[in-house]
């Protein structure tokens, strides 16, 4: 559903917004959906990345909560979980952002 | 217990992805209580597509910080990507604040005062020489209380009906193509449908990226067992869960359509009931203008079937004819079918038709009026439906079902708006296209275009961008960034407030109108658009000497005076809003018309009195239960029509020998002008590229990274190739986003005769090695 990583090796587009770049705590809530049977997996796989926090599992669906410095960071790890075998789709829920 | 700021932005994360899923979450009291740790919330809808997801927008010192989804709206608390990042766009750094004049090659900050003095005096000049001289040009963005009151302005106060929008370009097939079939516009059915359906017939749309939200249902319901069938000639991120993908040479799904409704009626798959009681049966015997139309039997409508058998229709369309087969059989013996389509059948000279035969086949096997079964046209924009289909924007319509060319429709809206017999013009006025031809040409003296930009998004644009720099004419753009493609061409920019820097209310694709609350000041000096349309008619009338009628017209103060006034409009229609009031709207998650009491709960289907449209019994006393009351002339039935295969109006050719087809990726939406200012967004997806099938990058010798060059007959444009087994081969797709990549310089501005709309979905092109 996302780019994969090879898009993020394009040059940063720049940022002149300031109060874009004072934000360094970027914290989403993001529901990870998975095949039948590829629940453990997937877990397997985010345990790997220290920025995700899982929070419970319901029917093929996975809670997690991604934190970051920043919007970008927190939309690089959805990128690469949506590249996870057995992923279906990584849905957001929730972006917060704050100093 | 000492809770952090990240341990409470955490949480609050996880109890939002939580109960979006249903999971019963334990979190801390302390958390739960510091979770509004923002100054307010405040009730909205999303700012992009036509989804209309229900959103609470978090606002802390006068700025909006945060979005979250509405856990009590259809869309269950899930956002996508984009509506995710909606903050970034409030206080992009090319948000347009004063007013701006040209000068030359530049523009000068001017008062409100000077804008508004200067655009009476042009568009007075301009109407006094000719009334048809001056012209609007509005948006599926608008919020429904704007695009009504300038359709009131315009067709009621000036007498013109110089109207029209960019839905024009995006939804127009559907419209008609609903209204041809139904008598009346607009889906039946609701997401609830989603829940309900056991086979989904995709068509023409790329959920994945274009309506992520309406697709995780989808992919839900699959989860449960149910089949999907996709047709697309491009093996997009919505293909990646079809049971059943149909590949088909670009601009030959007709044939595919009616060798389906073929193998429907040999296999007897068809419902008698529906063909015996609810059905009539039409051709076209003329192209006209106007058509001419020949009601015909069963009988014909079987042997017009006779030549498209499903190798014939493989012969035309390259699509399998197992695959076809499957394809009708899956579709019409489920026990619930629901089909989606977007552009990909909208945008075409054949867009109606192609609409009508989805309809066919549901109509044709009773894949109807029940949950599950329905024939769902997804919207691009957040309100194309509310502000435009319904409220009647476009140049041929009144509001709630009204025609401009209809002599009844005119005098009860005439007498409704309170104008003297004959003021509404008969004749429709000029659609998207034709107007920015008659803007070129000088017909059309001075214009205003507000929350659009048709300087991108028109077909073979640069013709158009050439008439919008005329010296004879007035050009005005209401815009909330600046510059943009279109504003850059303005003699006069003005700044408009955006989403929830206003109140208003959207109508969404399943007929559920939802009320934006007000949350923050615009920036500066922008202003709601509705403050300026009431402001300029009435001072545009004071300059015509018209002022005693401006009074009567256009005595609003506020969008719920607006609001109220389309209540009454919308009383008695197929539509009637009238139980929709403002209060209501406030509290509710949205309500779907019709609703034609207070104490009305809204309607999840309509034409089925069984499932609760108390409208059947109203229009159609006699109906059981079933009644297409819309299609009154045609005893309450839905109309199947005889539509023959056609294919593109510029098919590849040896010149020209690749289909250039459009559309959306999933970070961006339409012109970019809101998400290419998210820097989140813009880094995943920076610039615009072609993909291309890796047998035609053999063929032509590129590969990936390589730039390549696409010319079409109207122009040319310089691309980094992306080869990849998504579009078949002979196809090529280009994202229609960006300004610096401008598409379409290369698409077709030939469209539909019937709904007007242009074919950007396919064009001939030919690519070279850069």
């Amino acid at each position: 559903m996302f780019p994969g990583p090879a898009a993020y090796n394009l040059p940063d587009p720049g940022n002149s917004i300031t109060e874009r770049t004072v934000r360094n705590m970027s914290i989403a809530g993001i529901i990870v959906e998975v095949r039948n049977g590829s629940d453990a997996s997937v877990l397997a796989g985010l345990a790997q990345m220290p920025q995700i926090s899982v929070f419970g599992v319901k029917e093929n669906q996975i809670v997690t909560v991604i934190e970051g410095d920043n919007a970008a960071s927190v939309n690089d790890a959805i990128s690469r979980v949506s590249l996870f075998d057995g992923v279906l789709g990584v849905y957001p829920v929730s972006i917060s952002e704050d100093a | 217990m000492n809770i952090t700021r990240r341990q409470l932005l955490k949480y609050s994360a996880a109890l939002a992805a939580a109960s979006a899923i249903g999971l019963d979450l334990q979190v801390p009291q302390e958390l739960l209580a510091a979770e509004a740790d923002v100054d307010k919330w405040v009730k909205g809808v999303c700012r992009y597509c036509g989804a209309g997801c229900g959103v609470y927008v978090g606002v802390k010192g006068g700025k909006v910080t945060a979005v979250k989804g509405d856990k009590d709206n259809w869309n269950k608390g899930f956002l996508c990507l984009k509506g995710n990042f909606l903050p970034a766009i409030m206080t992009a750094p090319d948000r347009a604040k004063y007013p701006l004049l040209r000068k030359g090659n530049e523009f000068v900050k001017i008062s409100w005062k000077e804008a508004m003095d200067l655009m009476v005096d042009k568009f007075a000049l301009a109407y006094k020489a000719d009334p048809q001289s001056v012209a609007f040009y509005g948006s599926g963005q608008a919020y429904t209380e704007e695009s009504y009151f300038m359709n009131k302005f315009f067709k009621g106060g000036l007498g013109t009906n110089n109207i029209d929008g960019n839905p024009r370009l995006c939804m127009a097939s559907a419209a008609v193509g609903y209204v041809s079939t139904f008598g009346k516009d607009e889906p039946m059915g609701a997401y609830d449908d989603m829940y309900h359906a056991d086979c989904f017939f995709i068509i023409g749309s790329n959920m994945a990226e274009a309506h992520p939200v309406i697709f995780r249902i989808v992919n839900e319901q699959k989860k449960r067992g149910a089949k999907i069938i996709m047709v697309d000639p491009r093996k997009t991120l919505s293909a990646r869960i079809a049971d059943l993908h149909m590949s088909f040479i670009p601009g030959n799904d007709l044939a595919i359509l009616n060798a389906m409704a073929h193998v429907i009626v040999k296999e007897n798959l068809y419902s008698k009931d529906y063909v015996d009681n609810h059905l009539v049966f039409k051709k076209m015997t003329d192209p006209g203008p106007p058509p001419k139309i020949e009601k015909v039997g069963w009988d014909e409508y079987v042997k017009f079937l006779d030549e498209y058998t499903p190798e014939a229709a493989e012969k035309i369309s390259g699509c399998p004819k197992d695959d076809i087969i499957k394809a009708a059989r899956m579709f019409a013996q489920s026990k619930a079918t629901m089909s989606f389509w977007c552009m990909g059948l909208n945008q075409r000279t054949r867009g109606v038709w192609a609409n009508n035969m989805v309809h066919n086949l549901h109509l044709l096997t009773g894949q109807i009026n029940r949950p599950g079964a329905t024939t769902f046209s997804l919207t691009g924009q957040p309100n194309a439906c509310g502000g435009v289909r319904d409220g009647g924007l476009l140049s041929h319509l009144l509001p709630y079902g009204r025609l401009v060319a209809n002599d009844k429709d005119r005098e009860d809206m005439e007498k409704f708006w309170g104008l003297p017999a004959g003021r509404i013009q008969p004749k429709p006025g000029p659609t998207a296209v034709e107007m920015f031809r008659d803007f070129g040409a000088g017909k059309i003296k001075a214009m205003w275009i507000a929350c659009t930009n048709p300087g991108q998004s028109l077909p073979n644009v640069d013709v158009y961008r050439k008439g919008m720099e005329g010296k004879d004419t007035f050009l005005v753009v209401s815009e909330a960034y600046h510059p943009t493609k279109t504003s850059e061409l303005a003699d006069l920019v003005l700044p408009a407030a955006l989403w929830v820097e206003k109140d208003g209310t959207y109508g969404q694709s399943e007929r559920r109108y939802q009320y934006i609350e007000k949350a923050i000041n615009p920036p500066a000096e922008a202003r709601p658009d509705l403050d300026v349309m009431i402001e300029f008619a009435n001072k545009l009338f004071k300059a015509l000497d018209l002022e005693h009628e401006a009074k009567k017209l256009f005595a609003f103060k506020t969008s719920e005076d607006v609001w109220n006034e389309i209540r009454q409009c919308s009383k008695g229609t197929a539509y009637d809003f009238m139980g929709m009031t403002r209060a209501r709207l406030q509290k509710a998650h949205g309500i779907q018309w019709p609703c034609p009491t207070e104490d009305h709960p809204g309607t999840l289907r309509r034409y089925t009195a069984k499932h609760g449209d108390v409208l059947v019994k109203k229009f159609d006393p006699q109906a059981a239960d079933v009644s297409f009351y819309g299609a009154k002339a045609d005893g309450n039935k839905a109309t199947v029509w005889l539509r023959p295969h056609k294919g593109p109006a510029e098919p590849p050719d040896a010149e020209y020998p690749y289909a250039l087809t459009t559309g959306r990726q999933i970070e961006h939406w339409h012109t970019g002008t809101m998400t290419l200012n998210v820097p989140e967004l813009k880094r995943s997806a920076p610039s615009a590229y072609v993909e291309i099938n890796p047998q035609d990058a053999a063929k032509i010798g590129v590969k990936s990274k390589d730039k390549v060059r696409l010319t079409s007959r109207r122009g040319t444009i310089v691309l980094e190739a992306k080869v990849m087994d998504v579009p078949r081969d002979g196809l090529v797709f280009v994202p229609m986003h960006y300004p610096d990549k401008m598409i379409n310089s290369l698409t077709n501005d030939a469209f539909d005769a019937l709904s007007k709309q242009p074919e950007y979905k396919i064009c001939a092109v030919k690519i070279e090695k850069a």
